[in-house]
């Protein structure tokens, strides 16, 4: 089953007055479970095409379904509470909140869900046991590692129980000991919750751990799956 | 989204502090400048109702005039005065409000003391009651002397030295009867006045009511002064519970209850506001005066708080895209950034109220003194009054400038796109 379908898909920025096109004639399909980066050299599209994805942007044209909702017509300011059910974000610089400790970041997304604060605070306790951190629940980000922000920033991404996540450059923060646990926790957590994940990385540890790379270049898909 | 806001005010302490401070001072600045207002409105009041403010001699709460009087000029002196005045005083005295009521005839003449005439103005008055109406805010020894001696006449100080007037001596008072002719007494000179006016200090005499109805020969008097008892009528809002300050709903109830105790159409009543414009000139001054001050405020306000919010939603952009692209609804991100604000105002205002009153407690006990007012001879203690109902809305409008002021960042952050702050740098 196709947990997104991009037909067609085309964006362009003006950068300084000139027309960028992101991208172009987009079609990509992901099917749910996979494990996927989008590939490609800098400007080549990666981020836009997650951001797409993520429904945090709006192509220029071009249809997008997502788990089987067709979200090409819906205004962006009204996806928010599809975003937050579906979709779960890594970013390459974390984004953790600063005044939270470990716990309420991750708890966070939960507070406009109306499921019970014993049933937030165990699915909480119970993704920092998956992240193995669940000793840093009660300190603040600055206190933490790369790698330990990063693993609250997964906790975050699925404690929605998202059908996917969508990871922008997640170790690029990362030295490469600590960027490869990273992929290995996330692919155990693919395999374990059957969650969907898709990195816009160039980052060859990421490329490596991978089962399929969608390669864009000048915002056009290059090459298919490997 | 309280602890978010609040853990985001404590994020930058510094900006926050200031700020806070911002709030303290706005607060602070208008609290103890209305604290002073309402001192000066009391104190204004009072000295016309006890003192005499501008003239000489306290106008009391209200006075009662024959009705012709306020109506149309006299004939001749006294030819509207009130007759059978005994008997209205003892009428006006039973109303419950009332502490007491005096009579008084105005007096126009001259005063001799033999080699020098000095025009004078004055009243004649019934020292034996008029001695309570000066209280706290001026001196009964002028009425006490008077009373003592039957035939004395008291003199504003600068008058006395012009006549280079000696105690015991006599002094001779020239007026024109109520048939129109001239008429002199003697008297004998029992003090001086300081009527807290240069002018009144030059011109104002007292005399006994007996004297006086010799001198003009009538029995009429030409008003009644009401002095309301002061433990009567306060400020049922609390507001000033230990200052009696008359509010305008009490006057007109008094008044009310007083008009109907007298005989309709006989006699007419003026308040002290009525008769006195002085007051409601200095309050008009003042409020335009506080209104100015409290839009420079507002103004300081909103452009501190404004600064304050721009500046934590532009550090903060790259954490709004964050908390938007995990599911946070706009409209929450308005509401966040205008809880801080919230939570600002509440904190500035709240220490603003408590520093209004404690700085109101060190001025009122540090003893200082104003200058005399314009045309003033006296200077009058430095007082700020503790009016909590007034600091109560200073507070709230500072609070509402910081709200708004907070709005259009709050708005801007709520409206952000999602991409663009994400990747802020």
């Amino acid at each position: 089953m196709n947990i997104i379908e991009l037909t067609d898909i085309s964006k362009s920025y003006f950068l300084d007055k000139i027309k960028v096109n992101a991208l172009s004639k987009i079609k990509i399909e992901i099917k749910k479970g996979e494990f996927t980066a989008i590939a490609g050299p800098s400007g080549s599209g990666k981020t836009s095409l997650l951001n797409v994805i993520g429904l945090i942007d709006k192509p220029d044209t071009g249809s997008f379904i997502l788990n089987g909702k067709d979200t090409t017509h819906i205004p962006l300011n009204h996806l928010s509470d599809l975003r937050r059910k579906t979709i779960g974000f890594v970013f390459q610089t974390f984004n953790l909140i600063p005044v939270f400790n470990a716990f309420e970041n991750v708890e966070y997304p939960l507070i406009f869900t109306d499921i019970s604060k014993k049933e937030k605070k165990d699915r909480v306790d119970h993704l920092l046991r998956l992240v193995d951190i669940p000793e840093l629940a009660r300190h603040r980000p600055f206190e933490m590692s790369g790698g330990q922000r990063q693993r609250i920033a997964i906790a975050r991404a699925l404690v929605n129980n998202p059908e996917v996540v969508l990871a922008d450059e997640p170790t690029a923060n990362l030295d490469s000991g600590t960027g490869s646990e990273i992929l290995e926790q996330m692919k155990r957590l693919n395999k374990e919750l059957n969650v969907t994940f898709i990195f816009a990385s160039h980052d060859p540890i990421v490329l490596n751990a991978v089962e399929r790379i969608i390669y864009l270049h000048d915002g056009m898909i290059e090459g298919g799956a490997r | 989204m309280l602890k978010f806001a609040f853990r985001n005010v404590l994020r930058n302490k510094r900006r926050s502090l200031i700020s806070i401070s911002v709030l303290l001072i706005g607060v602070m600045g208008l609290g103890i400048f209305s604290g002073f207002m309402h001192f000066s409105f009391w104190g204004i009041q009072e000295n016309i109702i006890h003192v005499g403010m501008g003239t000489p001699g306290g106008t009391g709460h209200f006075q009662i005039f024959d009705a012709r009087y306020l109506k149309a000029e006299e004939p001749r002196f006294l030819d509207y005065g009130i007759l059978g005045w005994q008997a209205l005083i003892r009428k006006i005295e039973s109303v419950p409000n009332v502490s007491f009521a005096t009579p008084r005839i105005d007096i126009m003449g001259l005063v001799s003391n033999g080699e020098k005439t000095e025009p004078v103005i004055g009243f004649a008055i019934d020292p034996a009651k008029e001695k309570y109406l000066p209280g706290i805010f001026g001196s009964a020894d002028p009425y006490v002397k008077l009373e003592i001696v039957n035939d004395g006449i008291m003199l504003g100080k600068e008058l006395a030295k012009t006549l280079n007037a000696r105690e015991a001596g006599y002094l001779t008072l020239l007026s024109t009867t109520t048939d129109g002719a001239m008429n002199a007494i003697d008297l004998q000179f029992t003090g001086t006045i300081n009527t807290g006016t240069p002018e009144g200090d030059k011109r104002f005499i007292l005399v006994n009511l007996r004297s006086a109805m010799n001198l003009v020969r009538s029995d009429r008097v030409r008003k009644i002064v009401v002095v309301l008892h002061e433990s009567n009528i306060k400020d049922r809002k609390g507001a000033s519970k230990e200052l009696n300050f008359y509010n305008e709903a009490d006057m007109d109830k008094a008044a009310g209850v007083l008009g109907r105790t007298l005989d309709k159409g006989e006699y007419s009543m003026k308040s002290w506001r009525q008769l006195n414009s002085y007051y409601d000139s200095v309050k008009d001054i003042y409020n335009t005066i506080f209104g100015f001050i409290g839009i420079v405020m507002a103004l300081v306000v909103i452009l501190s708080i404004y600064n304050t919010m721009f500046m934590a939603v532009f550090e903060r952009t790259k954490e709004i895209g964050t908390l938007m692209a995990v599911g946070t609804p706009r409209r929450y991100i308005l509401l966040l950034f205008l809880l801080e604000g919230v939570i600002i105002a509440l904190i500035g205002g709240a220490f603003g109220y408590g520093g209004t009153y404690i700085m109101a407690k060190i001025i009122s006990n540090a003893g200082l003194t104003m200058p005399p007012p314009p045309g003033g001879t006296r200077g009058y203690p430095l007082v700020i009054h503790t009016v909590h109902w007034w600091w109560l809305s200073i507070v709230l409008f500072i609070m509402l400038n910081t709200i708004v002021a907070c709005f259009i960042p709050a708005y801007r952050a709520a409206r952000m796109q999602i991409v663009k702050a994400l990747y802020h740098a």
